[in-house]
């Protein structure tokens, strides 16, 4: 149908005359509160009002969705180095300060903090297993952490001369550390193998995905290729005019992409190493990339303080992304390539949405935070019913059906003044705009799930528990690993022993998922684990219950609390 | 807390300043009137802010020439329009990539049949009306030699492979599955990397099938659920009239179970506009999607003549079912409504997209799948060479296509919504207005609105006072010099 030509192009409009200049501030998403559009807009200010906001920092922290910088610090230091688990949920951030974090995906929901060198972490690596760490950095060790408890499991005698690098092998059985030498030890028992020498600081070491090719970056701007585990040395890549800072392999093995100090990403072919493409864009040194499991996205990181976004397999700039303010030390994608995390020289780490590279959100790890930064705090049940404490910066909307437990808890961090300085000490002030109280809460995590269950005097219970935990399977190895951490003899056994079971192929068994008739009067249940189990497992079953019966309106209602309760923003799932 | 302004012209004392020096409206801007005032919303900054009356004809007036300083006192306006780099903020730079030449494309879509197993009252291909025409695997893998020779030619790591339709591509299986083998040996044999294969289905499919496509669609797929049993079940029914929503459901579990990544695609009749929010909220709770996209039924092909949900209604309905969906984490998708895209091509129709009917024809539209379509002549745009192995192009059809890129469009020029539904689907349009020249369709009206709620969205999640996102730092470039480079 036609319609009449849109013209909304700016031109004067209509004006009585009698106000001022005047912007209006909109409180509430609208989308988010009432449709109505008489009711989202907020209240008109002066301009002068609402520039003042903007200058004197009195508007709610920047959002990431702002393309801003990030206002919330994660580290102490620069973070150098990232690594995601395999299960996608877990991200381990470490840096400058010594500090290793643990992060959730793609919550940012900080879950442990050690420290763990001396002197700077500049790499880490997760075993493929999920069950162990490796770091290295300026102090010349290589430390073996348990995960998630980052308690040290083994610390390996290097040459004592800085690590740049770490890898491990895909099946876990080779940690790969690169400085002046490339070492390759066994694991899990740490000891020294192979020793090779590629004549030039080593920067980065990579290895494809069938555990066969290493890589490594050489500060004497060549990539080296050699083969495992017999470290015999394969070929030199030439193409890059200055230092390469860092490679990886793509997760079919078949490319190869280095960062270089000489502001270009290159593209190799893999196993023989022909340049396929150089790309051109960044301003400074290129200092990470990350290729997206599924192979659609290059991201690189650097000096420029940008991450760019390519996509493969046309090789286009898709994106730049501009939140950080210094240097981009690294970069790590998710295995289901929805979610790009960065980490910085500012001490910010952000996660951005793929493939758009939308800013999704900072990390806040208050103690990293200098008093006067705030951040809320609150308590939210994640879909295996575990409670846990949030942050976020204040002024944050909080996501739906959470417990606030305070609004103002105030960053710990005082920089340690420099000896003999008259500086005066730091006092706190409530800033009193967004935050209107100075509580400090201390939240405590209430560590039960559907796993916290598996050992229920009631079978039908342990039944809806077993089918599923065995349901969620591979893909919640990390949890089922915390919810066997956190608990205490037998059940610390029998989720131990489900989790072998999983990982040696067990799945759910429709035939043996309880009778959904037994299950529905646990949907009234005071445990609300109990209800969540009852709702998952009639849900799975609910293909055999009619559409229209009172008992689906029951489940659906029960399956909707249980998404508003136990809010956990995943990404796309 | 006091905040003491220096006026941005304080130190220019004089009122008689020359035009040199005045202040310059470095954006392009549009106005878009709401209740309580105006959104100002210069989309290549990615700005915005809501204002009155007397802000916008300030505005109005430095494009003008004329700095009406009684309006901005203290300068405050100013101020913010300068941080938005609305003024003075240097030049912009359209997102405009345009195409020319000979393509090389380095990706395929394959109409791999006109069979169907289900009978859509709404179905834009009527797909199953007409004698079934089935791709030939030799006409699929004489497309996929092509795309990965020029793969090879650009230097490009891959190429890509999609199943489209005009009917249900699993129904031609045997071409499915062999192409994609064929193309994966193409692939190593010249050294690249694997293809990216995906897929769009209506979601009755084998469990065979699903398996296959979760083991080697490692692009993704887009299925076709409209939402409740009873939604879906009136609409999209099987060869024997029966609903074909269980079989669907199915389908998405197994694909939940595997953590496979896939899209929804809902098409909305104007009887199911009441039901929408109630069928996206059924399909976040109990599926999960990447992503639900939410379109007005076309009124083609079956569907031609029935009743319009291009509507206010639907409108209505689409807010309603967002909200809904952001209590889950989700959010709906309107394919002309996408503020967090600049860009000046709605699809691949502008981009010299390379789509195989099953004669082994050139189209650019997905919608065009068919030499018997009456806009044939307008979207097919090559043919396979009979003496090469690759295809004569009909580059007057081409061009006519890439010149129908936003930028040469003067219906949308005044468009606030320009930049980012980049003149919607050009195909539908035609065929709605029955005339080439681009006229407007109502489904401009449901992408300015929907547009405008993403602006304000974008506002409030900013803090409420104006959005303001660097301009995504991608240069444009020619699709020439990309292809020279």
């Amino acid at each position: 149908m036609k319609e009449s030509l849109p013209q909304f192009r700016l031109a004067r409009v209509t004006d009585a005359g009698t106000e001022d200049v005047r912007i209006v501030r909109i409180s509430e998403i609208p989308l988010d509160t009432r449709s109505d559009r008489r009711g989202f807009l907020g209240t008109a200010m002066t301009a002068s009002a609402a520039v003042g906001a903007i200058l004197a920092g009195c508007r709610p922290p920047r959002s990431p969705s702002s393309g801003a910088q990030c206002s919330t610090l994660a580290h102490r230091g620069a973070v150098t180095a990232l690594a995601v688990g395999n299960s996608g949920r877990l991200l381990v951030s470490a840096g400058l300060d010594d500090a290793i974090k643990l992060w959730t995906l793609p919550d940012g929901a900080l879950t442990k903090s050690a420290e763990a060198h001396h002197g700077g972490i500049r790499s880490i690596a997760i075993a493929p297993d999920g069950k162990s760490l490796a770091s290295a950095g300026d102090d010349g060790n290589i430390a073996l952490w348990t995960l998630p408890e980052v308690a040290l499991s083994k610390s390996l005698q290097g040459n004592g001369v800085k690590v740049a690098s770490v890898t491990i092998t895909p099946d876990g059985t080779l940690l790969v550390s690169a400085g002046n030498l490339i070492e390759l030890w066994s694991l899990p028992d740490g000891v020294l193998t192979k020793t090779l020498d590629p004549h030039a600081g080593t920067t980065s070491v990579a290895v494809s995905p069938d555990g066969r090719l290493l890589a490594s970056g050489g500060r004497d701007h060549l990539v080296r290729l050699w083969s495992l585990p017999d470290g015999a040395f394969l070929r030199s890549l030439a193409g890059h005019e200055d230092e390469v800072h860092h490679v990886a392999v793509s997760a079919d093995g078949r490319l190869l992409v280095s960062a270089g100090a000489d502001r270009t990403v290159k593209l190799w072919r893999l196993p023989d190493g022909v340049l396929l493409r150089s790309l051109t864009g960044h301003d400074s040194a290129v200092q990470a990339v990350a290729i997206a499991p599924n192979g659609r996205l290059i991201a690189s990181a650097s000096a420029d303080h940008t991450v760019k976004l390519w996509s493969l397999p046309d090789c286009n700039l898709v994106k730049s992304l501009d939140g950080h303010g210094q240097l981009v030390h690294s970069v790590a994608v998710t295995p289901d390539s929805r979610v790009l995390a960065s980490a910085s020289k500012d001490q910010t780490i952000m996660l951005w949405l793929l493939p758009e590279g939308t800013p999704y959100r900072c990390f806040l790890d208050l103690d990293a935070s200098p008093k006067d930064v705030t951040g809320i705090t609150y308590t939210a049940r994640d879909e295996y019913g575990r409670e846990l404490s949030y942050t976020l910066p204040c002024g944050s909307p909080l996501p739906p059906g959470v417990t606030c437990t305070c609004n103002c808890v105030p960053g710990s961090y005082a920089p340690p003044a420099p000896p003999e300085s008259n500086a005066p000490s730091t006092t706190y002030v409530p800033s009193g705009t967004y935050c209107s109280c100075d509580m400090v809460c201390t939240c405590l995590a209430v560590p039960v799930c559907q796993a916290h269950k598996l050992l229920d005097p009631d079978p039908v219970v342990r039944a809806m528990a077993e089918q599923i935990v065995l349901f969620m399977g591979p893909r919640e190895i990390d949890y089922l690993a915390w919810a066997a951490a956190e608990s205490r003899g037998a059940l610390r056994r029998r989720i131990t022993r489900m989790q072998r079971e999983i990982e040696a192929g067990r799945r759910a068994e429709p035939s043996r998922w309880p009778d959904p008739t037994s299950c529905v009067r646990y949907l009234d249940d005071p445990d609300p684990v109990v209800r969540i189990l009852s709702a998952q497992t009639l849900h799975l079953g609910s293909s055999k219950i009619p559409e229209r019966s009172a008992l689906r309106s029951k489940i659906d209602a029960a399956l909707r609390e249980a998404a508003r309760r136990h809010w956990r923003k995943r990404v796309g799932r | 807390m006091t905040i003491a302004f220096q006026h941005p012209l304080e130190h220019d004392v004089s009122q008689r300043r020359s035009r040199a020096e005045l202040p310059i409206v470095s954006a392009e801007i549009f106005v878009i009137p709401i209740h309580d005032g105006f959104i100002v919303y210069a989309p290549l900054r990615r700005a915005a802010f809501v204002a009155n009356a007397r802000v916008v004809n300030f505005i109005a007036a430095l494009q003008e020439g004329r700095f009406e300083r009684a309006s901005d006192p203290d300068g405050s306006v100013l101020e913010l329009l300068r941080r938005l780099e609305i003024v003075d903020g240097g030049p912009e730079v359209p997102p405009v990539t345009s195409f020319e030449g000979v393509p090389e494309p380095a990706a395929v879509t394959l109409f791999l049949t006109t069979t169907c197993n289900l009978r859509c009252t709404y179905c834009y291909a009527s797909a199953g009306d007409t004698t079934a025409k089935s791709m030939p695997l030799e006409v699929a893998t004489h497309g996929i030699d092509f795309v990965a020779r020029n793969a090879v030619a650009r230097k490009l790591p891959s190429f890509a492979i999609n199943y489209h339709g005009g009917g249900e591509p699993s129904a031609n299986w045997h071409v499915m599955t062999q192409s994609l083998e064929h193309a994966r040996a193409r692939a190593a044999e010249l050294g690249l990397a694997a293809p990216i294969a995906s897929a769009a289905s209506n979601g009755v499919l084998r469990d065979d099938q699903i398996d296959w496509m979760i083991e080697n669609l490692n692009g993704g797929i887009s299925l076709s659920f409209d939402g409740l049993p009873e939604m879906h079940d009136r609409h999209r029914l099987t060869v024997l009239g029966q609903g074909s929503s269980a079989r669907v459901m199915h389908t998405l579990q197994r694909l939940d179970a595997a953590g496979y990544a896939y899209g929804i695609r809902m098409t909305v009749t104007a009887d199911q506009i009441e039901r929408l929010a109630d069928s996206v909220e059924f399909v976040c709770a109990r599926f999960g999607p990447k992503r639900i996209h939410v379109e007005p039924a076309y009124q083609l092909g079956r569907w031609t003549g029935a009743p319009s949900a291009e509507t206010d209604a639907f409108i209505t309905a689409y807010r309603e079912a967002q909200r809904r969906a952001a209590r889950y984490g989700r959010e709906v998708f309107f394919s002309a409504a996408r503020v967090g895209t600049l860009t000046n091509h709605f699809c691949g129709v502008t981009q010299d997209t390379f789509a195989l009917s099953p004669d082994g024809n050139v189209s650019a539209c997905y919608e065009v799948f068919s030499e018997d379509n009456p806009r044939s002549a307008d979207f097919f745009y090559g043919r396979r060479d009979a003496e090469g192995g690759g295809y004569r192009f009909r580059l007057p059809v081409l061009d006519n296509l890439r010149r129908q890129a936003v930028q040469h469009r003067q219906f949308c020029s005044g468009c606030f919504a320009k930049w980012s539904c980049a003149g919607d689907c050009y195909h539908k349009a035609v065929s709605v207005t029955g005339t080439l020249e681009f006229e407007g369709t109502d489904r401009c009206h449901i992408t300015r609105e929907l547009t405008k709620d993403q602006i304000l969205a974008r506002i409030a999640r900013s803090g409420g006072i104006f959005w303001h996102e660097a301009p995504a730092g991608s240069v444009p470039r020619s699709h020439r010099e990309e292809t020279s480079s």
